[in-house]
């Protein structure tokens, strides 16, 4: 991959970003001002649930905006593309994620997560157990990816 | 698998870093390489041969992987 098409790439990515950030920044700012936090948060369940899901989404939406403040700085500067090029395109890196299975657990954990949140209405048992699968997932490919990254 | 490239480097003057920027890899990777923990694909491998202007051959040192006796000559 060139570094045009590669700043392409990345343009692209942090407008998408950008969008998940309004969004949630829309949502939160609605829900706040109607009032529905405070309402689903007299239940313990539904409490948990709202809770949950946001701190979730409060964490994701912290490490969009860490990313696309790493995209801006990129962006500025020739070099720091090229270094972030390299690590997103680099061999070892791609092996590594391949043999713990990143590329499969990520998406899933997340999956699991949002099915997870969505129970917490239903059945607050099936939830936590879904919640602490994604959780174990993620432990487990955290451990493999140290473990190849010392092996290679 | 051992290589030539720390040596290629001080001759060169050249950080792990700068190879790494020059050749498309991070600074990981090259100290992998170097100290034979990982080995280099094809086209990495000729990058950084390339970059040196040297033949694979001459920066990897192929001497420790054996072949069968009934390959093709």
């Amino acid at each position: 991959m060139t570094i045009e098409e590669f700043k392409i790439k990345i343009k692209i990515r942090k407008a998408a970003l950008s969008i998940f950030l309004f969004i949630y920044a829309a949502i939160n700012i609605i829900l706040r001002i109607s009032g529905v936090y405070e309402k689903i948060s007299n239940d313990f369940e539904k409490g948990f649930a709202s809770s949950f899901s946001l701190g979730m989404l409060l964490g994701l939406a912290a490490a969009c905006v860490i990313y696309v403040f790493k995209i801006n700085c990129a962006l500025k500067d020739e070099k720091k593309l090229k270094e972030l090029c390299n690590y997103e395109n680099d061999e070892r890196r791609a092996m590594i994620k391949t043999k713990c299975g990143a590329y499969v657990i990520l998406p899933m954990s997340l999956i699991i997560t949002a099915a997870g949140i969505t129970s917490l209405c239903l059945n607050q048992t099936v939830s936590i157990t879904l919640i602490c699968t994604a959780v174990f997932q993620l432990t487990t490919c955290c451990i493999l990816k140290l473990y190849y990254s010392k092996k290679y | 698998m051992k290589t030539r490239i720390p040596e290629l480097r001080k001759k060169y003057r050249l950080s792990q870093e700068a190879l790494a920027l020059e050749v498309g890899t991070t600074r990981q990777t090259i100290t992998s390489i170097e100290v034979g923990k990982y080995t280099a694909s094809l086209p990495l491998a000729y990058k950084i041969a390339h970059y040196f202007g040297l033949s694979i051959e001459e920066v990897f040192d192929f001497s420790d992987i054996s072949f069968s006796e009934n390959n093709f000559k």
